[in-house]
Formats: structure tokens, C-alpha cells, sequence
């Protein structure tokens, strides 16, 4: 569903894409997972690690972790420096405070919503709990796209 | 018993009018959505779009 998402309107130019982090107590590996696509981020590699660790949900172990660094061809010592660390741990934390502070508490979870004029927050207007299919987030995105742009049809944007 | 107005000012009623009215504005306004921020979290964009699309997650 988010390769939709992110062709049809990512790339595009209407929509930008933001990723939070909640990692669920119940899932052991979710933190670690976390933190290893913050350290990823040190390297410009985030959403890299971020495709990468949803294409291997089920091997997240600290080997993995460092194996998938290696084979996005990051500084795995660096890499490995900044998981054994915890200074990503705070902003994680912070990710968990927002999306618990909007009554979501389970993954995966989408918001959409609009960036404020000036600032670096974002007006949430609807909130999708659970994975939705690509059709409902694309009538949902129409819609505010729509919205957005009185008398525009999103499809000529 | 009737209550007569004429000792307040038409400009003070439209004064009041139209401070009530900004003021539901505003909360009409207000309650459109939470605003949360996002400033460090990582992001993928062309361009400049004003939608947003925020996935939740753990990977797990």
C-alpha cells in the first residue's frame, strides 16, 4: 500500500510522507528496530533502513541489524556506535507521547493532515487505525487534496 | 417587564457582535485538528505539498 502511496502521490509533489516511530512493548525487537532506522538517518539512509526493515520483519536480532547497514553500504561501525547508544532513545519517547496523545496505541496507524504555515507542526485531520486498503487512503487523500484546492481536481495537479 | 437597550451604543453592540463572532471563528478554527509537531521526524517530499501523511509504526 505505501509503494502506492509514495508513486502516486509522494513522488508527485501532493503529498509529503513523515514517518513516527511506536514501538509496541509487546514486539521485543520494535525498539531496537527503532533506533537502528534513527542511526541509519545519521547516514542519509533512513528510509533505506526503514524499507529494509519492512521487508524483514521477522529477522530484526542485533545481527540483523548490522547486516542490513552493511548491505546499504553504511559505516557499520558507526552504525553499531549509535545502537549500543541511546541517543535516539528520547525522540522515539517523544514520537510514543504525540501518537499516544492523539489516542492511537497500536500499529501500524496513519494521520493525515496538513502542514501549519511557518512552523514545523502538523494539523491532524483524520486518523486511520490499522493498515487501510490503497483505496480508502486514496479517497481520503482526494478528499483533503480536493479540499485543499477548491474548484481543483486532484488528478490535474 | 421590558429591558431597553438605549443606553448602550450601537457601536458597542457591534463591537460585541463581532468580537463573539471572531471569537466562535477562532474556536471553529481551533477545532479543526490537533496540531502536533514534527520538525525532527524524517520526512519524503517533491516539492512543497501541504498534505501530509503521517505512518505510526514499529517495524515489528
Amino acid at each position: 500500500m505505501l509503494p502506492q502511496v509514495y508513486e502516486e502521490y509522494v513522488r508527485k509533489g501532493k503529498v509529503e510522507l513523515i514517518f513516527l516511530d511506536l514501538p509496541l512493548q509487546m514486539h521485543s525487537r520494535a525498539l531496537e528496530a527503532a533506533k537502528a532506522v534513527a542511526c541509519a538517518g545519521e547516514q542519509q539512509m533512513f528510509w533505506d533502513m526503514h524499507h529494509q526493515l519492512f521487508a524483514n520483519q521477522r529477522a530484526l536480532a542485533p545481527d540483523d541489524l548490522a547486516t542490513y547497514a552493511k548491505e546499504l553500504g553504511l559505516d557499520v561501525a558507526a552504525f553499531k556506535e549509535c545502537l549500543s547508544g541511546n541517543r535516539h532513545l528520547a525522540g522515539i519517547r517523544d514520537d510514543v507521547r504525540i501518537v499516544n496523545s492523539l489516542g492511537v496505541y497500536g500499529t501500524p496507524a496513519f494521520l493525515l493532515g496538513r502542514r501549519v504555515p511557518g512552523g514545523d507542526k502538523v494539523e491532524v485531520l483524520d486518523i486511520v487505525k490499522g493498515l487501510p486498503p490503497y483505496a480508502m487512503l486514496k479517497e481520503k487523500l482526494d478528499a483533503l487534496l480536493a479540499a485543499e484546492a477548491p474548484g481543483r481536481s486532484p488528478e490535474r495537479q | 417587564m421590558t429591558v431597553s437597550n438605549r443606553g448602550i451604543s450601537p457601536w458597542a453592540l457591534a463591537a460585541g457582535f463581532a468580537f463573539v463572532l471572531s471569537g466562535s471563528q477562532a474556536w471553529a478554527l481551533a477545532k479543526k485538528g490537533p496540531k502536533i509537531p514534527v520538525g525532527d521526524d524524517p520526512s519524503l517530499k517533491e516539492g512543497s505539498p501541504q498534505l501530509v501523511l503521517i505512518e505510526v509504526s514499529d517495524f515489528q
